[in-house]
């Protein structure tokens, strides 16, 4: 097995291939087998190479010499160790459910191959990205899921707002990736190679050097440490740079569970927690991380509590939730943040699945303000989302409450009371913005025109049987690998990759107050819970009380704090007028003119010239002889 | 007289006195007569005479060729050239190609080239101007390179050792027909075939451009 | 210069230097090219065209004689198979252009042109 993990990445990537080139004209609707078969046997790898690590330890694999030069050696090498087996395995597994859910989803869509081609492709290419053994390859694999990201976004290319979304998450991606890119050459200055093993364990020699830019010298591990965070930030739309990620949300729900939600996302939480032993040296980089998240945490979760389309509201639950993670990260509670990861990736992927399962029954209707009533029509997806929800907003035992409530444990332990202050509250907005969905969406009266025309109809099984097997894993995850709090199967088993090291930003061993803190989160969330029902069910008329009380406030939630509007001032449309100039001051007057020029000028002298081609023989014989003369004269002169 | 002619006639004494020249008999040959002491200088004499007389005539022919308005004259006075050219070539003990001179050139191209300006309509011809209106350039111009192929005669191989000097020995090739045609039906074989498909070609070519 | 003198002082001590036939055939080659380059009449040009293949010709024939090689000479003989498939094809070619245009003015050939 050892030698077969390059099976793994390498059978998406065969069936995102075959699926591409001949899906349009051969495979047509049956383009969902290729990539489902291949994602599914590379699960059943996953699993294998799990319980394999579990076993013996790090796996290893070379593959081959990939770049050699002069000092720069870049091998193909895949690498799984603990942290690596968990995220294959969440990958692969949830891919492989998303491949089946989107046989029913998108059934009948003319862009059927593409999307498969396109998501198995992802999938390869994220397992790539957690496989790789050092950045460079890391690197890659980062900007190819960033691509597929972009493709998928735009799968219904022909909305304009599907394109421009591709485009603002690709764009804003850059921006974290330009910091991302810069961090990885930072290294390879430092350390002479990008291999994780090398650098990590000669990173204590570089502990206070210090890195002179612009004149300042920064400490370098610091400096290392934010830039890759800087990438970690565009890929996990994490504040400032969130704002591609709810726009993300225009291409079909199974792209947004997949990659916006349980995978691609979460690579800026992987980032990190690969690269712990560095960012335990920097312990400002790690508070920057923390309080980034922790701000993250709150400011995503406010304005998910005002939003109307119900992919959006989990969007911005996303951002909140991996806030979540980087406040764990920033904290140091590692294991909390990868556990948080898996739960997050299996209870988001259930949301959004469900979600989606409900826009399919309203025949694409997103607006919640539409919706209302849908209990007893969809029951199945109901199910679904309410164990969803409950898994969301921390209602033990389901899934979310032990991985969130370790986050918030670790955070208080670690003397970050402000940010578990903020920690909390989210957990009670969560709860609330959640079951707001809920009682919007299956409570009440249908305010709907659709059911109109045809009868809202249950999803067909084939999209149920994921959400079950989803709905499943976010009741049973929770407490399968993190019972008892600290302790737990996911403890142990990253323990040898994460725990190890953490000797700067030390937990307390201790669980004295655990419980206590415990309870307290579970108030918080049924709080929210209650909040919200007394809201939206009992007395449906609050919330437009509220928002008019308070219209300022709504407005700016509503809004999104003014991002979307700030970013167009200071940097679209700055960056419009400056290309507008660029192409027609500098492009079509200067380039095209002295390009023009030239060949007018030539032209001109041509003209002039062609006057030489006579066609008198003897001119020609003439300007022979003219020749023999002077290259004779040259010889005689200078030989 | 300059050191370095000395040398130069040394070279060429020198190479007189190879052996085994003695053998070769030839109706050309003067070096028998010439060597070691110069004491029979008749045939240099009458070998100088030859040549004065040989190229005076030529250099004249040619001009005559070029300048004359009446094509015919041309012709006539370009088949004299090249019977004067036969001559220097006899000189030079090339008595084969001296005979072919005279058969092809003077004979059968000569012939082809009475033939056409009597095709053509002469007197027509004769009566237009002969000149371009660019000769005067054209002279100058020739007389510069005309120059520039002087100094490269006379002062290029004695600043650098090159022409005169490599000889060691002169006359001991005869051009008769059994030794061109040996060298010719052995070594230059392929030539000579390739050759004959040229003509050949050259037949064909004529004939169809000729015909229309 | 001083193989003029050469000439004058030592021409009965040695045979006809190179340079006398180099000279020579750089005359017939000179107004072989000035023929070309001046005169009208295509059929002229061609003549003065052989003119000036004999002038290589009588370099062939000296340097033959002076380096003693029999290459030279077999060389002017392929050179004069190449002068009569040029003569025979150029003077079908002016022919040709006589039909045509009914003069060997080469003012009035100007084919060769943009």
């Amino acid at each position: 097995m050892e030698t077969m993990l390059w099976v793994i990445p390498a059978l998406p990537l065969l069936a995102s291939i075959v699926t591409i080139l001949g899906g349009k004209r051969w495979i047509r609707e049956k383009s969902h087998w290729l990539p489902c078969i291949g994602v599914g046997i590379s699960f059943l790898l996953s699993l294998i190479t799990f319980f394999q690590v579990w076993n013996r330890g790090t796996l290893h694999q070379v593959l081959y010499s990939w770049i050699s030069s002069g000092d720069f050696q870049v091998n193909l090498t895949l690498q799984v160790d603990p942290l690596t087996a968990v995220m294959v395995v969440v990958v692969s597994g949830v891919s492989f459910l998303i491949h089946i859910y989107s046989i029913g989803y998108m059934h009948g869509d003319e862009g059927y191959h593409r999307f498969f081609s396109f998501i198995s492709l992802f999938t390869f290419s994220m397992l790539m990205l957690v496989l790789s053994a050092d950045f460079l390859l890391l690197y890659v694999f980062w900007e190819a899921v960033g691509l597929c990201s972009y493709l998928l976004i735009g799968h219904w290319y022909y909305k304009k707002s599907a394109a421009d979304a591709g485009k603002k998450a690709f764009i804003v991606n850059r921006v974290g990736d330009f910091g991302f890119g810069l961090g990885v050459m930072l290294l390879f200055t430092t350390f002479g190679t990008l291999d994780y093993q090398t650098i990590f364990s000669r990173s204590g020699e570089f502990v206070g050097k210090t890195f002179p830019m612009f004149g300042i010298e920064f400490d370098l591990l610091t400096l290392t440490c934010l830039l890759l965070f800087m990438g970690a930030i565009g890929k996990s739309a994490q504040f400032p740079l969130h704002v591609w990620l709810p726009d993300a949300m225009e291409g079909p729900t199974p792209v947004s569970a997949l990659i916006h939600a349980a995978t691609m996302v979460t690579a800026g939480v992987y980032l990190v927690a690969r690269c712990y032993p560095l960012y335990n040296l920097a312990p400002k980089a790690l508070f920057i991380v923390a309080l980034i998240g922790g701000f993250t945490v709150f400011f995503a979760a406010t304005i998910g509590l005002v939003q109307n389309d119900i992919k959006r509201v989990l969007a911005y639950s996303t951002i909140s939730q991996l806030g979540y993670m980087f406040m764990a990260l920033g904290v140091g509670a590692y294991v909390a943040a990868i556990f948080h990861l898996v739960t997050h990736a299996f209870f988001k992927a259930l949301l959004f699945l469900a979600s989606g399962s409900v826009i399919h029954a309203l025949g694409g209707e997103q607006d919640m303000r539409n919706m209302g009533g849908l209990k007893d029509k969809i029951p199945g997806t109901y199910w679904a989302f309410l164990i969803g929800a409950l898994a969301l907003a921390g209602i033990p035992p389901l899934a979310g409450f032990w991985s969130k409530d370790e986050i918030l444990m670790g955070t208080f332990k670690a003397g970050y009371y402000v940010l578990w202050i903020l920690g909390s509250a989210t957990a009670f907005m969560t709860a609330f913005y959640i079951f707001r969905l809920i009682f919007m969406t299956f409570f009440g009266d249908f305010r709907g025109r659709h059911g109109v025309e045809h009868p809202i109809h249950e999803s067909p099984p084939v999209m149920l049987y994921p959400l079950t097997v989803l709905a499943i894993l976010s009741i049973f995850a929770g407490w399968m690998l993190g019972f008892p709090p600290e302790h737990g199967f996911i403890h142990t088993f990253l323990a040898p990759t994460l725990a190890e090291t953490q000797g700067t930003a030390p937990l307390p061993e201790t669980t004295e107050g655990g419980a206590g803190l415990m309870f307290f989160s579970i108030l918080v969330a049924a709080l929210g819970i209650l909040t919200a029902w007394m809201f939206y069910v009992k007395r449906p008329e609050m919330p437009v009380r509220f928002a008019e009380t308070y219209p300022s406030t709504y407005d700016w939630l509503l809004h999104k704090y003014w991002f979307d509007e700030i970013y167009d001032t200071l940097f679209v449309n700055p960056t419009k007028q400056f290309a507008n100039f660029l192409w027609q001051g500098f492009d079509d007057s200067v380039i095209d003119g002295v390009i023009n020029g030239i060949a007018r000028g030539i032209d001109v002298m041509s003209a002039k010239l062609r006057r030489l081609q006579s066609g008198y023989l003897q001119q020609y014989a003439l300007s022979m002889v003219i020749g023999v003369i002077v290259i004779l004269g040259i010889y005689l002169l200078i030989v | 007289m300059s050191q370095k002619n000395e040398r130069i006639l040394s070279y060429l004494l020198k190479s007189i006195k190879y052996p085994g020249k003695q053998q070769i008999t030839s109706c050309l040959s003067r070096r028998d007569t010439s060597v070691k002491k110069y004491a029979s200088f008749k045939h240099e004499e009458k070998d100088l005479t030859a040549f004065l007389i040989f190229s005076t005539l030529a250099i004249l022919g040619a001009l005559l060729t070029v300048t004359a308005r009446n094509p015919i004259y041309s012709v006539l006075f370009l088949a004299m050239t090249f019977l004067q050219i036969s001559g220097l070539y006899a000189l030079l003990q090339a008595e084969f190609i001296a005979i072919v001179q005279i058969a092809v050139y003077a004979g059968a191209i000569m012939v082809l080239f009475l033939f056409v300006v009597m095709f053509l309509d002469v007197k027509e011809i004769a009566t237009e101007k002969n000149f371009h209106p660019i000769a005067p350039v054209c002279l100058i111009l020739a007389l510069v390179l005309l120059g520039e192929f002087l100094v490269f005669i006379f002062y290029k191989p004695s600043r650098e050792g090159g022409l005169s000097e490599t000889v060691t020995a002169v006359g001991q090739i005869y051009g008769t027909a059994e030794n061109i045609g040996r060298t010719l039906f052995s070594q230059y074989l392929l030539p000579f075939e390739v050759a004959s498909i040229l003509l050949l070609m050259a037949i064909v070519g004529a004939v169809v451009l000729a015909k229309r | 210069m001083p193989y003029i003198l050469c000439f004058t002082v030592n021409r009965f001590m040695s045979p006809i230097p190179l340079s006398y036939y180099l000279v020579v055939s750089t005359l017939i080659f000179f107004i072989g090219m000035l023929g070309v380059l001046t005169r009208r009449n295509v059929l002229i040009i061609l003549m003065s065209i052989e003119l000036m293949l004999n002038a290589a010709n009588i370099n062939f024939i000296v340097f033959s004689y002076y380096l003693n090689s029999l290459r030279g000479q077999i060389f002017v003989f392929f050179v004069m198979t190449v002068a009569a498939a040029e003569a025979a094809v150029g003077l079908a070619v002016i022919v040709y252009l006589f039909r045509n245009k009914n003069t060997v003015n080469d003012d009035e050939f100007s084919l060769m042109r943009w």
